[in-house]
């Protein structure tokens, strides 16, 4: 099963991200386990990709597929420079202190802890990520 | 969408997605505490790193005055995300 949409790029979209969502962990019988963490990474990626991208062109494009127990979630910026969630991202040192913690990089780290899976690819000024959680 | 109320005897009930839409407005209400409060998080179904950084701030304001944000009835989805984060160093939850 697969649903997919095209956002603008603000965050005043991010409300039609999530009903997009409930829409395919309906039709699709997500089991509610896995519903947060495929939605914590849709949020994340995509309010990333709305605020250090704010002034690329064209819509953010988000292709959800539900198959054999896995879920894959692709969002797709049609005008950004490369960006690789492994390299590029500011590590976070889940051990820090109050006092020493900053802002920057959580969301990430996050979703590789959530997440099974993650690739980034990039091509003719498009950069993809796809991101596996299986459920089954 | 969230929702922020107190409840008489004080402690602070969050209801319904705690995402980056609903950040600001949060941080309105959670920044200008002037002491330690108790933050029930029953009714609170999603929480994302602009949410952990909404409570981080007020955690870090709170702290020199020697007072702290406590959590409870925290669900275990969330708690994934607060131990993951190493929040749960940082934030009592009962």
């Amino acid at each position: 099963m697969k649903l997919a949409g095209a956002f603008p790029r603000n965050l005043e979209a991010l409300q039609d991200v999530f009903t997009l969502a409930e829409a395919f962990y309906l039709m699709a019988s997500v089991p509610t386990a896995g519903q947060f963490p495929v939605s914590f990474a849709l949020e994340e990626l995509f309010t990333n990709m709305v605020k250090y991208n704010p002034t690329g062109l064209g819509e953010i494009q988000i292709d959800l597929e539900y198959r054999d127990g896995t879920v894959r979630l692709d969002l797709a910026d049609p005008d950004s420079d490369p960006f690789d969630l492994e390299a590029d991202a500011p590590k976070v040192d889940p051990d820090l202190p109050l006092g020493q913690r900053k802002p920057g990089g959580l969301g990430v780290h996050l979703i590789k802890k959530l997440m099974d899976r993650i690739e980034c690819r990039y091509g003719g000024r498009t950069a993809t990520f796809t991101l596996f959680k299986r459920l089954e | 969408m969230l929702e922020i109320s107190r409840e008489a005897s004080g402690t602070i009930l969050l209801s319904g997605r705690f995402d980056a839409s609903q950040a600001e407005k949060a941080k309105s209400i959670l920044l200008a505490l002037q002491e330690g409060a108790t933050l029930d998080f029953q009714n609170l179904d999603y929480i994302s790193s602009a949410g952990l950084g909404v409570l981080l701030a007020a955690q870090k304001v709170l702290q020199p005055k020697g007072q702290a944000l406590r959590l409870i009835n925290v669900h275990s989805h969330i708690k994934d995300v607060f131990h993951f984060s190493g929040f749960d160093q940082i934030f009592e939850i009962a």
